[in-house]
């Protein structure tokens, strides 16, 4: 219990060590997926090797060891220089981690001293805080969250002593401490002043890409799609949603086809001509997950564009630079709108076929043209051609070997959305109507644990632009004549019809299907709120937290003062739970003879630590004779619980002091 | 003649039960070590890389640590708040041999503290004022069990003769990350007798009238057994009971009185071929305890001081300690 005084301390202790390792391993793991092969083998020879040296005594370079020493230096020089080597061309920020992992690995190897440890965990916090840039999801953080416990625990247990505390108290121990932190970490997290970044440097690209839309449509890439449940973007509208029918979200518009992939047109960069609108507008603030493409999803059709966003002539919102972190941006669409302006020489390629493709198609065009002299009849009729024929809507159409558009039209007739859209719009440019294709998404899945409407990656859509000369460029949308359900009812429709053949039981069973989506629209939820309120905590967010409070556009002196004080009284609430909460080992008996004691002193008759009880009270009697029965009495049975078995008199031995009255004798 | 002073760093029992220390508010300083500068340091970088890249995770991580060095500063303070020191004792020793005084530490109501380091304070070293001590320096290094009363023992080596007192006792402690140390200065008040080094080689002086009432003024053979008592340092091995040593580990010495009426009386300027004082003071002490082990009834007298004829444990220590605190 009691220890001498010299200690060393120059050896770091296996168990020190281990915890040590513990939260190094956790943190470095998810590093060392993403670096070059060489790096955590490298990093596992120097753990094993310190790990040794702390089990069974291996050398390690130092005083004295002139070898080791020298291999050191050579192998940290052969190190760096792989590094360099390795990230030639991209010297930059995952150069950099590569570098502060190995520096890692060094540093275990020339860890003596108390000194080194701290290093060694600094080191560590580095390397939690680079893994955000690639990963700030929820399990990443809790992963965060067990490696500072570790961290800490380890921290407690270089501080302890002599390995006093066993390894749950010592957990406990960290675990409390970070509990307690939370408060504070809270009101600084939510007052701290925020600032838009970056202050050096160029704002880096933290994120991956994840697939989705393409600039081009050709047979199959929409339907491939549809296998991935990844969000494309989520929505929150103030107030009602539209009907799902017409909630159509634009991105990119394609204007040329070479007979079978179509591509977009320079139009995208000229400015959008006024768009006329009538009536009411869908208000609502859509967060779109990086694509690294301009593409700013909104419903048909906004007037303007928000802030770093324009609205180019084919009335596609592009943001100023390619989205690269989850953006947030709110927008007032209008479904009733007009769009009435073109450019001549955009109808002429919004006329063009290539020669030579499409020959069956363009016959049929000319049929209609002649049945039908109205364009929106002709419209209407070529509609009705798709659902009369037995044309078939489904997610794994036969492949097209010749023509694309022909062998769909007349022969397979079963496709996905976009070769309905490719066709329809060759149908209707061979039948002298510009037409155009649009790419985006059609409809979501409301989640009302969120409230908001999520849109996944196989939400994906194509369909139609037609140019009529009194209307303007209107929306036909072929999907609606073939599979009216997909756009009433969404994508799981089609989807849990494909996936039955699969028999998972879960369609039978209802209640386990609506178990199963409340679950994960919860999950989803939470993620999103993770999403706009920890990660998306911006500065205008900030701004709007606090006028929300009551705090008008403080500056930031009055917000570091408003994050001082708040941070002060919850410090005092923690003290407060500390030191004046009475701690577990609490003695009743030891109170009551306390109070017995304290009565005693108030009359003159002060305990002596040196006296026992005993003793105490044969003093007492002397000096307080009138008191004496009580003083005995009150003894015998604080004698009988402390040196003796029974507890039950300790209730009796609390009233008899309470009701002990000494008399100054 | 002048009684010996009242001292409460004698070899009583224990100590007056008034003297209790409670470490509170008023005595506890605080301050960050160099590791928690360190951290400091590796909180700022982190916040301004965070806001360089916007990261919300980073401030997560920034202002967890933050918040943790603070709830850590409350933890460091906790670990010392409350201490109550109660008293203490040393037993004396003679001149050369370590003191080893006894602190009682009071931790009754109170939790477990961990780490716990004790230094005796050096008031000249400015180094000491501002810089913790490292671990191979402190006097004393431990823990306080939760509920329990400890004793805490502190060496002190090289002890000359006099009274040596303990003086101030800094606790420190930067439980439990090691970002704060705090310390707080005890004042025990407690003090060791020091006797001085028995030594001298003159023989002890028998009075004449002993040697001619027919004592032939030999020890051996003649004292009668009186029995045991406890071995106290400097006592002539000559003496010890090793039989019983053998049987139980107990150093016991055998105790031998002379009739009652032998005594000696051991005299200051009986020692004038001693030049210097230290040398009278060692060879008195070694008298006295040559005396006391053979059961001899003896008086000290020194300038200024007589201690009576008389014998027993008490009589030693009076004698001892008169030596002890001699000041010519």
């Amino acid at each position: 219990m009691n220890h001498s005084t010299t200690d060393t301390h120059n050896q770091i202790e296996l168990d020190l060590l281990i915890w040590l390792l513990a939260g190094l391993l956790l943190v470095v793991i998810p590093h060392l997926l993403r670096m070059p092969f060489w790096v955590p083998t490298i990093l596992s020879v120097l753990i094993v090797w310190r790990f040794m040296a702390a089990w069974r005594g291996w050398p390690l370079p130092g005083k004295g060891q002139p070898l080791l020493n020298v291999l050191k230096q050579v192998s940290a020089l052969v190190i760096f220089v792989a590094v360099y080597v390795s990230y030639i061309g991209k010297l930059g920020r995952d150069a950099g981690i590569t570098l502060l992992v190995v520096l890692l690995g060094l540093k275990l190897i020339e860890m003596h001293s108390k000194r080194d440890v701290y290093i060694t965990c600094f080191l560590g916090y580095f390397l939690i805080v680079t893994n955000f840039f690639f990963s700030q999801t929820i399990p990443t953080a809790l992963l965060m969250m067990l490696v500072i416990t570790i961290m800490t625990a380890t921290l407690i247990r270089l501080n302890e002593g002599h390995n006093s505390m066993s390894t749950l108290a010592r957990l406990q121990m960290a675990a409390t401490m970070l509990l307690q932190s939370i408060p504070v970490l809270i009101i600084a997290f939510l007052l701290f002043p925020r600032i838009s970044g970056p202050l050096w440097g160029v704002q880096s690209d933290a994120y991956t890409t994840t697939s989705g839309l393409s600039e081009t449509m050709s047979p199959g890439n929409i339907s491939e799609l549809t296998q991935s449940d990844a969000p494309a973007f989520r929505v929150k509208f103030d107030g009602r949603l539209p009907h799902p029918t017409k909630m159509y979200w634009r991105g990119p518009v394609l204007l040329h086809t070479d007979g079978r992939t179509w591509t977009a047109a320079d139009a995208s960069r000229r400015p959008a001509q006024p768009v006329s609108v009538r009536g009411e507008a869908f208000s609502y603030t859509v967060t779109v997950e990086p694509h690294n493409k301009r593409w700013m999803f909104a419903l048909e059709m906004p007037t303007e564009a928000p802030a770093a966003a324009r609205l180019s002539s084919d009335y596609q919102l592009l943001a100023q630079k390619p989205i690269k972190r989850r953006m947030r941006y709110s927008i007032n669409s209008y479904p009733d709108y007009q769009l009435l302006y073109a450019d001549r020489s955009e109808l002429e390629l919004a006329l063009h076929i290539p020669v030579g493709k499409h020959i069956q198609t363009r016959k049929l065009a000319d049929q209609l043209r002649q049945q039908y002299s109205s364009d929106e009849t002709l419209i209407k009729e070529s509609l009705q051609y798709f659902r009369a024929n037995g044309f078939i809507y489904t997610l794994t159409p036969a492949l097209l070997e010749g023509d694309s558009v022909d062998e769909f039209m007349f022969s397979t007739r079963q496709g996905f959305c976009e070769h309905y859209a490719a066709a329809f719009t060759v149908l209707m440019r061979a039948a002298g109507i510009p037409a155009r294709v649009v790419t985006g998404y059609q409809g979501g899945e409301y989640n009302p644990v969120g409230d908001y409407l999520l849109v996944r990656q196989r939400d994906a859509h194509a369909w139609s632009e037609v140019w009529l000369d009194q209307r303007g460029w209107v929306r036909v949308d072929p999907t609606s004549a073939v599979s009216p359900n997909r756009l009433e009812q969404g994508m799981q429709i089609i989807t849990n019809r494909a996936l039955s053949g699969l028999a998972l039981g879960l369609n039978e069973n209802a209640t386990l299907q609506s178990l199963w989506r409340s679950v994960s629209n919860t999950l989803d939820a939470v993620s999103n709120g993770w999403n706009q309120w920890v990660l998306g905590y911006s500065p205008e967010r900030q701004r709007r937290l606090l006028r929300e409070l009551g705090l008008k556009n403080p500056d930031w002196g009055n917000l570091m003062l408003w994050m001082v004080a708040t941070t002060v009284i919850a410090m005092l609430i923690v003290a407060w739970w500390l030191f004046i909460r009475r701690p577990a080992h609490h003695d009743p008996l030891k109170s009551a003879y306390d109070r017995f004691c304290r009565k005693l002193a108030r009359v003159g008759v002060s305990p002596l630590t040196s006296e026992g009880p005993i003793d105490l009270c044969r003093r007492a009697c002397q000096q307080l004779p009138q008191s004496r029965a009580e003083i005995e009495t009150i003894t015998g049975l604080y004698a009988r619980l402390r040196y003796g078995k029974s507890d039950s008199a300790l209730k009796q031995l609390s009233e008899q002091i309470s009701q002990f009255k000494p008399r100054a004798g | 003649m002048s009684a010996i002073p009242a001292d409460p760093g004698l070899d009583s029992p224990a100590q007056t039960g008034t003297r209790k220390i409670r470490l509170g508010r008023k005595r506890i300083y605080i301050l960050p070590t160099r590791y928690g500068v360190m951290f400091a340091c590796v909180l700022l970088l982190m916040l301004l890389g965070s806001i360089n890249y916007d990261n919300s995770l980073g401030y997560v991580l920034t202002f967890l640590l933050g918040s943790l060095s603070l709830v850590c500063l409350l933890h460091t303070y906790r670990n010392l708040a409350g201490i109550t020191l109660d008293g203490g004792r040393a037993s004396p020793v003679f001149a050369g041999q370590p003191a080893h005084f006894q602190l009682c530490f009071d931790n009754r109501g109170s939790q477990q503290r961990f780490a716990l380091m004790l230094q005796r304070r050096n008031p000249q070293s400015m180094r000491q004022l501002l810089f913790p001590a490292r671990q191979d320096e402190a006097d004393w290094q431990g823990e306080l069990r939760a509920n329990k009363l400890d004793k805490v023992p502190i060496r002190i080596e090289h002890t000359q003769r006099g009274r040596l007192a303990l003086g101030k006792l800094t606790i420190s402690s930067s439980f439990p990350l090691g970002l704060f140390r705090a310390w707080s200065v005890l004042t025990p008040g407690l003090s060791c007798v020091v006797y001085p080094q028995p030594s001298g080689s003159a023989e002890l002086p028998y009075e004449l009238g002993a040697k001619e009432s027919g004592q032939s003024g030999l020890h051996e053979g003649v004292d009668d057994f009186l029995g045991f008592r406890e071995y106290y340092p400097g006592d002539s091995p000559k003496y010890i009971a090793w039989k019983s040593y053998a049987r139980n580990q107990e150093l016991l010495i055998k105790r031998f009185c002379g009739n009652g009426s032998e005594q000696i009386s051991l005299d200051w300027d009986s020692l004038f071929f001693v030049p210097d004082q230290e040398g009278r003071l060692s060879q008195l002490c070694r008298w006295v305890v040559a005396a006391e082990s053979r059961g001899l009834r003896y008086s000290l007298r020194l300038p200024g001081q007589v201690i009576p004829h008389a014998n027993g444990n008490t009589h030693r220590q009076e004698c001892l300690t008169c030596l002890a605190l001699f000041k010519p």
